[in-house]
């Protein structure tokens, strides 16, 4: 009886847990499929191919967004992690007044809806006479991003041993020495963690950009977005193939990185 | 062969004088004067939560005193920031850097005061090779037992050559076999070094055997600072009688003092009559008598001027001791010490408690001595001071104002 209930226990979880990846799955493997199918229209397979891959290579209008977009995730993403860093680090240190509103105002971004965050932020740089373009881009990027940093960074943080920058102080580092040569190093971790997730949230962004960029910069996911109106192009799907592989190595590389940082 | 041990010098390398520290309305340290000298081995001891991190801390600079002055080789150090004072702590968690291996954290302290290369590394395997850790270079912390830890927290502070070197219970998380071992690797490398100890301890046994002096605190109060056979023989209050070592208290009051015939002071106890030495006595005055279990004595008649009478509850072997327990008429349990050799009394048997003037002590509670001050303080018709100041705390906080 025991046992059966076990084996109907293992096959249930077997059965549900490939609908879960099924579900989760698919749609990147219809992707890649159609990535490599010689028709145009994504219908049905209708033989290997590679071509779409050369004129992805000459779309330059796809190219030069992506091109953007990386500049953009880049830029915000070090912002963001510069600033976050350093923030969580006062914010973990200092008690001064309102500290519990500012910390309550982090959240903010993160909970919000997009959409108004979006809305908000253009109405600031109209407001702010900011003409829309890269800079706002990078600007708005930074905005949903750094709350990410700095929580990440915080909770690594929280796991910090105060009396590890005393000893340095009390060995004679003065207190730039000790955030760069102590406190930093530790908490890197966190750093990686959160700068890796500031990027891939900056690089896939639609609605926030599509509401602050100007008509100067476009970036990979508006282009894709203009492409959809006129109908899907494999060459699209295999730019996004290349991108979903390049993600998953960075994903990877980061997580083996953070653990190897947090073994030592 | 080692050098021979350098004796503690007379000159002061830090001076406290009146410190007071508060955390918030919490009064911390109180009114503390202390006196730390060169090549000494002065330990801290004190139950928990009296403030020896916190005056550790103060000395290395990590926290403000309220009020009062402290100096260093005759210098305040109010604004002498942490990383500039010649002096290196071991902290109770030993708090080594995780991210760098063993090499590198102990060269670190050298690294920040720009010492050449060649000279670090030569330091640094020099002082590898005191706490016995050759070949662990290389190593993270973590790999690395606990005593390991402890001896390359010692390292990384000694190798800079401080003046004074603080300790905050360093040995509090080793196992009793390698605490044994370490304090004596500790106090062997003090003397060789002749590098100024201050060692916060709370275990009474350790302070007793490696310190040159000791200094007992209570409730942010020192109560006493002198060298270790003092502290056991002569304690200066109630409390140190208490706290260290076993002792037999009787809480008394003065029946003659002024006139005695004999040389000694005639007292009264709850348990009976009892005799002590003969000192300067406020009339009324509420006193203890201590005596050591191993100089309690007992008789089975009663001796002059001695009416304790008790009951024997239980003989206790403990291999080197007997200890005898006697329960006196008020309740009162009386401890005493016999060698292996004597036969103890019966249980119940019905006996006298005495011992030699010589061989007690009085002592006095520190609060008492604060209302005997207290008497002495004159107030003019309007109900104000008019010689002596209590503490102010007002004035205390005004100071902490920027
Ligand atoms: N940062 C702080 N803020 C407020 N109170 C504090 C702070 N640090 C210590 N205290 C209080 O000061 C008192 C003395 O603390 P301290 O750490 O000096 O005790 P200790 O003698 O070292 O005790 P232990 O033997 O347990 O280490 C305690 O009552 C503690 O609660
Ligand atoms: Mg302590």
């Amino acid at each position: 009886m025991e046992r059966q209930n076990n084996l109907s226990v293992k096959i249930f979880s077997r059965v549900f847990s490939f609908f879960v990846f099924l579900f989760l799955y698919a749609p990147i493997v219809v992707v890649i499929l159609f990535s490599f199918n010689v028709s145009k229209r994504n219908i049905v397979f209708e033989g290997f191919t590679l071509k779409w891959y050369g004129e992805m290579l000459n779309n330059s209008a796809l190219l030069n967004s992506f091109y953007n977009s990386l500049i953009v995730a880049a830029v915000s993403t070090t912002i963001a992690v510069i600033v976050g860093t350093l923030a969580a680090i006062a914010m973990h240190r200092y008690k001064f007044k309102g500290k519990g509103i500012i910390d309550a105002l982090m959240y903010v971004p993160i909970v919000i809806p997009e959409i108004v965050l979006g809305i908000s932020l253009l109405s600031s740089f109209a407001l702010a006479n900011v003409p829309l373009g890269n800079i706002t881009l990078i600007i708005a990027h930074t905005t949903f991003s750094m709350p990410f940093v700095v929580f990440t960074v915080k909770a690594r943080l929280s796991g910090f041993d105060r009396s590890l920058e005393e000893a340095a102080m009390d060995l004679g580092a003065n207190r730039i020495k000790v955030l760069l040569g102590i406190t930093i190093p530790i908490i890197t971790p966190g750093i990686i963690s959160g700068a890796a997730l500031a990027f891939t949230l900056s690089i896939d962004d639609f609605v926030v950009s599509f509401f602050t960029t100007g008509a100067s910069s476009v970036t990979f996911p508006l282009k894709i977005m203009e492409f959809v109106r006129s109908g899907i192009r494999p060459d699209v799907y295999a730019l996004s193939s290349i991108i979903m592989l390049a993600t998953f190595i960075v994903v990877i590389a980061s997580q083996v990185a953070a653990y190897r940082k947090s073994k030592e | 062969m080692e050098k021979e041990p350098e004796p503690s010098g007379t000159n002061s390398v830090i001076e406290i004088k009146n410190v007071d520290k508060f955390y918030g309305d919490n009064h911390i340290v109180k009114n503390l004067t202390l006196s730390i000298r060169e090549r000494e081995f002065l330990s801290i001891l004190g139950p928990s939560g009296c403030g020896k991190t916190t005056l550790l801390r103060m000395l290395a600079g990590f926290e403000h005193h309220t009020k009062g002055e402290i100096l260093i080789n005759g210098e305040s150090i109010d604004d002498k920031e942490p990383f500039k004072r010649n002096i290196n702590t071991v902290f109770q968690n030993y708090a080594l850097f995780p991210h760098m291996t063993i090499y590198s954290n102990i060269a670190y302290g050298l690294k920040m005061k720009r010492v050449k290369k060649d000279e670090i590394e030569k330091r640094v395997i020099e002082v590898l090779a005191m706490v016995r850790l050759e070949g662990f270079e290389n190593r993270y912390p973590s790999q690395l037992s606990g005593g390991q830890k402890q001896r390359v927290a010692i390292a990384r502070a000694i190798v800079n050559n401080p003046q004074v070197l603080l300790l905050d219970e360093p040995l509090g998380a080793l196992d009793m076999k390698l605490r044994k071992q370490m304090q004596i690797e500790l106090k062997r490398l003090q003397r060789k070094l002749g590098i100024t100890f201050v060692y916060v301890t709370h275990d009474q046994e350790e302070a007793l055997t490696m310190s040159d002096r000791i200094a007992v605190m209570n409730r942010g109060v020192l109560e006493q600072c002198a060298p270790p056979s003092d502290i056991y023989e002569k304690p200066g209050t109630k409390f140190i009688a208490d706290f260290i070592g076993e002792s037999n208290l009787f809480e008394s009051v003065v029946e003659d003092g002024s006139d005695s015939t004999d040389g000694n002071a005639h007292l009264f106890s709850e348990g009976g009559t009892l005799l002590g030495k003969l000192e300067q006595f406020e009339e009324n005055e509420l006193l203890y008598v201590c005596v050591r279990p191993e100089k309690t004595l007992y008789s089975l008649a009663s001796v002059d001027g001695f009416s304790l009478c008790g009951i024997v509850r239980e003989n206790i072997y403990l291999g080197n001791v007997i200890k005898t327990i006697v329960v006196l008429t008020n309740g009162q349990e009386v401890k005493i010490n016999l060698s292996p050799g004597q036969v103890p009394p019966a249980i119940e048997t019905v006996l006298y408690i005495y011992w030699n003037v010589k061989d007690c002590v009085m002592v006095r509670t520190i609060s008492h001595r604060i209302f005997t001050e207290l008497e002495k303080v004159k107030l003019n018709e309007y109900g104000e001071v008019m010689e002596a100041e209590p503490i102010n705390k007002e004035e205390v906080k005004s100071q902490e104002a920027p």
